[in-house]
């Protein structure tokens, strides 16, 4: 079963190295960052950790960005994130305001990452084409309700003994 | 129980301190050896991902703007008509044609080119071509169209390499101002012809030129060639915009304009002279 569930991981990494190389290049549009949130509390962290490690040095290989920029911003955003579920709860539906938050954070400290890891010094944000950053933000809320709606469907394996109210 | 709980609590923290660690090894010689296996094994899928996806983009750049492809179909074939006699008129000059021939032969033995194609254009004034180590491409090498300087590459990959074009913010270079009236087929000794010499840097929308003498007569139109002692040679680099007139300042500035539009350039070609 963990040689299976080990394969799928390859196959999935793969499969989604595709779908982020082709909407990066169509909408510059992450699909990495919709999966990892739409994880978060899904999945136990370390798995999470582990895809997040691996997924973030395959990009910063392929993208020649320096080795950790995907993975020092995702550190970054995801403690930001679990400091706002602290003040707005993740059940709740203002919850989807920590989400754009963490996308459009997302979307602007790469750039600046890579520049500072660069050695190209702090980059000008308003050179940044930040209306598209904002788009691409509501479009991964958007997403992430979507997903979110759909999970609630599939039950999981540990709580299947439990009555749920909604 | 407790303490498993009071791990799970900082479990962030220990995560971004091991990203902070990858970010200082990365900056390490040890970077590129970690490195080297993921390209080689997921540089192939990037690729084709990127190549289906600019196909679309393509089609849908197309469609969008399918009117004024129309006007500049219509444009081009006057265009081209005016090119073909030009052409055929420089032909004729049989001399020039053999100094031009001369001069090929000159360049093919000393440096070796690869022809590539671009691949994307990054936000930071980067760009990414279709050759790397496996093609013989090295840090350092000098990527050119023709005599115009388009870029250096910066990081290479089995069959990808990043090229760090004049716009980066992480670019900079000396170079000289000379007259646009140059004579290029008269030989003389380019440090007769420099009326200034100066600094351009990179500012991702822009390419900003410094240093130039306050007292020298540069002006809008000038040519800006690159003489680095990183680059080698001199080459092109575009033409003087927006010549500063400030009486107070010590020195002249001003903007370069490429010579061409770096995101409309489809091939390049890399003078494999760098090193490792």
């Amino acid at each position: 079963m963990e040689v299976i569930k080990g394969l799928l991981f390859i196959i999935l990494i793969f499969v989604l190295l595709f779908l982020e190389s082709f909407f990066l290049r169509i909408f510059s549009f992450s699909i990495f960052v919709i999966i990892v949130i739409s994880m978060k509390g899904r999945i136990k962290d370390f798995l999470l950790y582990i895809f997040l490690t691996v997924f973030s040095i395959i990009l910063d290989s392929v993208m020649h960005t320096p080795l950790g920029t995907h993975l020092l911003v995702m550190a970054f955003v995801v403690i930001l994130y679990d400091f706002l579920t602290v003040i707005i709860p993740q059940d709740s539906k203002f919850n989807y305001l920590s989400v754009f938050l963490f996308v459009f954070l997302y979307y602007i400290l790469l750039p600046i990452t890579d520049s500072v890891l660069q050695g190209g010094g702090f980059p000008n944000i308003f050179a940044l084409p930040l209306l598209n950053f904002f788009i691409n933000s509501i479009v991964s809320v958007c997403i992430c309700a979507v997903i979110n709606h759909f999970t609630k469907f599939v039950r999981n394996d540990r709580l299947s003994d439990r009555i749920r109210l909604n | 129980m407790k303490k498993k709980e009071s791990l799970k609590n900082y479990s962030n923290l220990f995560f971004l301190f091991f990203a902070v660690l990858l970010v200082l090894l990365g900056s390490s010689s040890v970077g590129g050896s970690i490195k080297y296996p993921f390209s080689y094994l997921f540089t192939p899928v990037y690729v084709a991902g990127n190549s289906a996806g600019k196909k679309i983009s393509d089609w849908n750049n197309a469609l969008l703007n399918a009117s004024s492809y129309i006007e500049e179909y219509n444009r081009m074939k006057d265009e081209i008509a005016d090119l073909k006699a030009k052409s055929t008129e420089q032909f004729l000059n049989y001399e020039e044609y053999l100094s031009l021939k001369q001069n090929e032969s000159i360049l093919e033995k000393e440096n070796k080119y690869v022809k590539t194609k671009i691949l994307n254009y990054m936000q930071d004034g980067n760009i990414i071509i279709n050759s790397g180590k496996d093609q013989g491409i090295n840090k350092g090498d000098i990527v050119l169209l023709g005599r115009v300087y388009i870029g250096t590459v910066y990081d290479v990959g089995p069959v990808t390499s990043l090229v760090r074009l004049p716009l980066s913010k992480s670019s900079s270079f000396e170079v000289i101002v000379v007259p646009s009236t140059v004579d290029w087929n008269k030989e003389e000794r380019i440090d007769t012809l420099v009326k200034s010499t100066g600094v351009v840097t990179g500012n991702l929308d822009e390419i900003v030129i410094e240093n130039m003498g306050i007292n020298s007569s540069v002006q809008d139109g000038d040519l800006v060639l690159i003489r680095d002692d990183r680059v080698g040679d001199v080459f092109v680099l575009g033409t003087l915009i927006n010549v500063s007139n400030n009486p107070a300042s010590t020195y002249k500035s001003g903007n370069v304009s490429g010579i061409f539009d770096y995101f409309n350039i489809l091939t390049v070609f890399v003078r494999q002279n760098g090193s490792n």
